[in-house]
């Protein structure tokens, strides 16, 4: 096989092979930790031989130096700051940092928007 | 000896006539089932013919293999392929139309091009018309592992005579060599085409005893590897890919 | 989706699983769910939650896919890493 990208029916498996191990690494994890942490090294070796992103939800529900599943209050912990959110994981220290700026200025455009409708009423 | 079933693969079919005679020959003289091949222009005809007989006897069944009174027929197609393309494309549109495939060797790279296709099931005469067997060690490797079964035909000893026979015979004993040696599925068959090249299932075992064959080896080409193809091509519709099968829901 | 046609390509994490022959014979008849694959072998989580690793190269085994049907399975087709078996080429009969 050629080196790069992959066909893609072989692309659109592997999606489905990751969402599925996860799903499982979440439901796992009460009982038995390690199996989870077994399913994020398993679709982890699918993402990368197959160059296939993650979807966004699933990137931030591990770590990024250990590789070990992340449960929010179990063993990670989720605080903002400075505009970013700090994932900081339990198992390792280490901190992953995030921005949110997308949401940041939806928020500033809500709130120009709210201004401009409450001078229309009172004009 | 007793569940010992008989098995002829290989009658040539030419008319509706003549066809259903030698069936009825072959019922005669002690098997238990035998194979029929057309060519694939007269497959429809020969379809068509055989589900009339069998509607005026008894209850309609599938097309793909019937039974009359505990004896089975399978109608099949040949091939005979030009080029090892050709039969490739021939093989690719006829595997969902039949039970059994059989491709017509004698050239060295149709030979080959058989024995590598999963799709085929029997490679017939691969001597034919030939100064070696047909065959190596390469073609007999490929041919077990995609369980070809190759074809000794009994009508090429029959029809022939003097020095040809005697080169039919070193053939066949060179094949024999091979098969022992790689355990490809080997095919003891009549190839009649007309009743009168019919021979009891104990004078051909008693023949190839002649050529070097133990009777394991016959029982095993005369009964077991010809039920074995027709259990394998009856679940050959819900296999997947090799190893896998869909099992219904019990 | 998990097929018939795709399940050798596919994830067998989270599938229940029984063997039906095996060249060990205390293996035969055991039921569960897979719960770890490795190259040569597959871990099983049988119902009383005691963990098995089976060997593959040398089993038969039934899968039984989310939506009812079951697949039967010759273990030899499986054997290589998990994520290699989405390009491995398969021999189609």
């Amino acid at each position: 096989m050629s080196r790069g990208r992959r066909p893609k029916w072989m692309i659109e498996l592997g999606k489905e092979r990751i969402d599925i191990l996860f799903n499982l690494a979440e439901k796992e994890f009460s009982q038995h930790p390690e199996r989870s942490h077994r399913y994020v090294k398993l679709a982890r070796n699918i993402s990368t031989k197959y160059n296939i992103k993650m979807s966004m939800e699933w990137r931030r529900r591990f770590c990024k130096s250990c590789y070990k599943f992340l449960k929010p209050g179990k063993n990670s912990k989720i605080r903002l700051s400075n505009g970013k959110v700090h994932f900081k994981c339990l198992e390792c220290g280490k901190l992953m940092r995030l921005p949110y700026i997308k949401e940041k200025k939806q928020k500033r455009r809500n709130k120009i928007e709210s201004y401009l409708v409450k001078k229309r009423v009172n004009e | 000896m007793i569940n010992v079933k008989y098995f002829d693969f290989h009658l040539k079919g030419k008319k509706p006539d003549s066809d259903l005679a030698l069936i009825n020959e072959a019922k005669r003289l002690g098997y238990h089932g035998v194979s029929i091949f057309y060519s694939n222009e007269q497959y429809n005809l020969a379809l068509e013919n055989f589900n009339k007989i069998i509607n005026d006897e008894t209850s309609p069944t599938h097309l793909k293999s019937f039974k009359i009174d505990d004896f089975s027929i399978t109608p099949g197609i040949i091939i005979q392929g030009k080029n090892p393309h050709h039969l490739q494309k021939q093989i690719r549109s006829l595997r969902n139309k039949t039970n059994i495939l059989m491709v017509d060797g004698g050239d060295l790279k149709i030979n080959r091009a058989a024995c590598e296709n999963v799709k085929v099931d029997i490679l017939s005469r691969p001597y034919y018309k030939r100064r070696d067997c047909g065959i190596n060690h390469v073609l007999s490797r490929e041919a077990a592992k995609n369980n070809v079964a190759i074809e000794l035909c009994f009508n090429d000893l029959l029809k022939s005579r003097n020095s040809l026979r005697s080169k039919i015979i070193a053939h066949f004993r060179d094949i024999i060599k091979l098969q022992r040696k790689f355990h490809f599925p080997l095919l003891i068959t009549s190839g009649a085409r007309t009743i009168y090249d019919l021979r009891t299932p104990q004078d051909i075992m008693a023949l190839y005893r002649c050529l070097g064959l133990n009777k394991e080896e016959i029982l095993m080409a005369i009964s077991v590897s010809p039920s074995f193809i027709l259990d394998y091509n009856q679940q050959r519709k819900d296999m997947v890919v090799d190893g896998v099968k869909i099992i219904d829901e019990k | 989706m998990i097929t018939p046609h795709n399940i050798f390509q596919h994830e067998l994490i989270g599938l229940t699983v029984e063997i039906v022959e095996s060249s060990h014979q205390g293996l035969e008849g055991i039921k569960g769910k897979v719960v770890d694959e490795t190259r040569n072998t597959i871990c099983l989580e049988r119902p009383d939650g005691k963990e098995i690793v089976v060997a593959k190269s040398t089993s038969l085994f039934h899968f039984r896919i989310p939506e009812g049907l079951v697949v039967e399975i010759d273990g030899k087709v499986l054997v290589s890493r998990p994520e290699d078996r989405i390009k491995k080429k398969f021999r189609k009969i």
